[in-house]
C-alpha cells in the first residue's frame, strides 16, 4: 500500500517532530550536517552557542544531545553529556538559540570532536 | 575561502561564529551576533599549535592572535589538569600492589621541568613541547 509521506507528517503532532538538529566538530565547530541552524558559535574551549535559523515559539522547550571524544587521548571518562549553565548575566536558553557547556566528567575544559543536539518543543 | 565572524565576548575572549552552509554570512552577522563583530578568512586565525590556545585568543582590529602570556596561564592549567588525572592513576595502581613507571620522586620532577618549560616558552610550539613529556609518561604508565 503507497504510503502519502505528506499526509502522514500533517498528523503527525508538531510536538513530536523535531525542531533543530545538528552535528559540529567541537574543535572547529564547523558544521558538519543540520537542520534549521543558521551558525555555531564557539564561545571558549567546551562552550557553543547553538542559533536556530528560524526562531522557536517559546523558550519552553527541550534539548538533549550527545558529545563524542578521542579515547585515550582526550581525559574525559564519562564524555557523552553536556550542560546548559544558569547565569544570572546571560539567558542560556532562548527561542533563537542555546548555549551548551561540554566540560569533561572532571570538570575540564575540553573540545569534543563531535557535539550533536537535538531540539524537541514549539 | 571560507569565511567566520569573530568579535571579543563578555570575558575578553574571541568568540567564533561559523555559519551553516546554507545560510549567507551576512544574514549570520546580523541575525547571530552582536554589534562590532567582523567577517575574517578562516585562514587568518591562528593555526597550527595555536588552534589549541582558542581560549587565549585576542582581537586586535581584524587580526586574531594568541596572547602568549595567557596561553602559558593555560597550558600551566592543562599540566594541572594531566597531572590532577595522573595523581589518581598513580593512586589506584599502588593501591592495587601495582608499580608506576616513574617513582613519586622523578614524576614530580617530570612535572617540575614541564612547569619550567612552560615558563620559559615564547610561542605556542614551545608551550605545547613543554607537557610532552608529561604526556608520554602518562601514557607510558598507562600501558602497564
Amino acid at each position: 500500500m503507497a504510503i502519502n509521506l505528506s499526509t502522514l507528517v500533517n498528523q503527525t503532532n508538531p510536538l513530536q517532530i523535531c525542531k533543530s538538529w545538528v552535528n559540529f566538530n567541537g574543535s572547529t565547530a564547523t558544521i558538519r550536517s543540520s537542520y534549521n541552524v543558521s551558525s555555531i558559535t564557539k564561545n571558549a574551549t567546551s562552550d557553543y552557542t547553538v542559533n536556530y535559523t528560524t526562531a522557536l515559539t517559546d523558550a519552553n522547550y527541550s534539548v538533549s544531545g550527545s558529545c563524542q571524544r578521542n579515547y585515550p587521548t582526550q581525559t574525559g571518562i564519562n564524555p557523552s553529556v553536556f550542560s546548559i549553565l544558569a547565569s544570572t548575566s546571560y539567558n542560556m536558553i532562548t527561542t533563537t538559540s542555546v548555549r551548551i557547556y561540554t566540560p569533561t566528567s572532571g570538570g575540564f575544559n575540553e573540545d569534543p570532536i563531535t557535539v550533536s543536539v537535538q531540539v524537541f518543543g514549539n | 575561502m571560507s569565511q567566520v565572524i569573530v568579535y571579543t565576548n563578555q570575558t575578553g575572549s574571541v568568540s567564533v561564529c561559523t555559519p551553516s552552509s546554507d545560510v549567507d554570512i551576512q544574514i549570520v552577522l546580523s541575525k547571530d551576533c552582536p554589534a562590532g563583530a567582523i567577517i575574517v578568512d578562516n585562514n587568518t586565525l591562528p593555526q597550527g599549535s595555536g588552534v589549541q590556545f582558542f581560549d587565549s585568543w585576542e582581537l586586535n582590529g581584524n587580526i586574531v592572535s594568541v596572547n602568549i602570556p595567557k596561553a602559558k596561564s593555560q597550558q600551566n592549567s592543562n599540566l594541572n589538569q594531566l597531572a590532577y588525572t595522573e595523581n589518581g592513576h598513580r593512586a589506584i595502581k599502588t593501591l592495587s600492589g601495582l608499580t608506576n613507571v616513574l617513582s613519586d620522586s622523578d614524576w614530580k620532577t617530570l612535572l617540575n621541568i614541564s612547569q619550567a618549560a612552560i615558563d620559559n616558552s615564547t610561542t605556542t610550539d614551545e608551550l605545547v613541547a613543554a607537557i610532552i613529556p608529561v604526556q608520554e609518561a602518562i601514557t607510558a604508565n598507562a600501558a602497564i
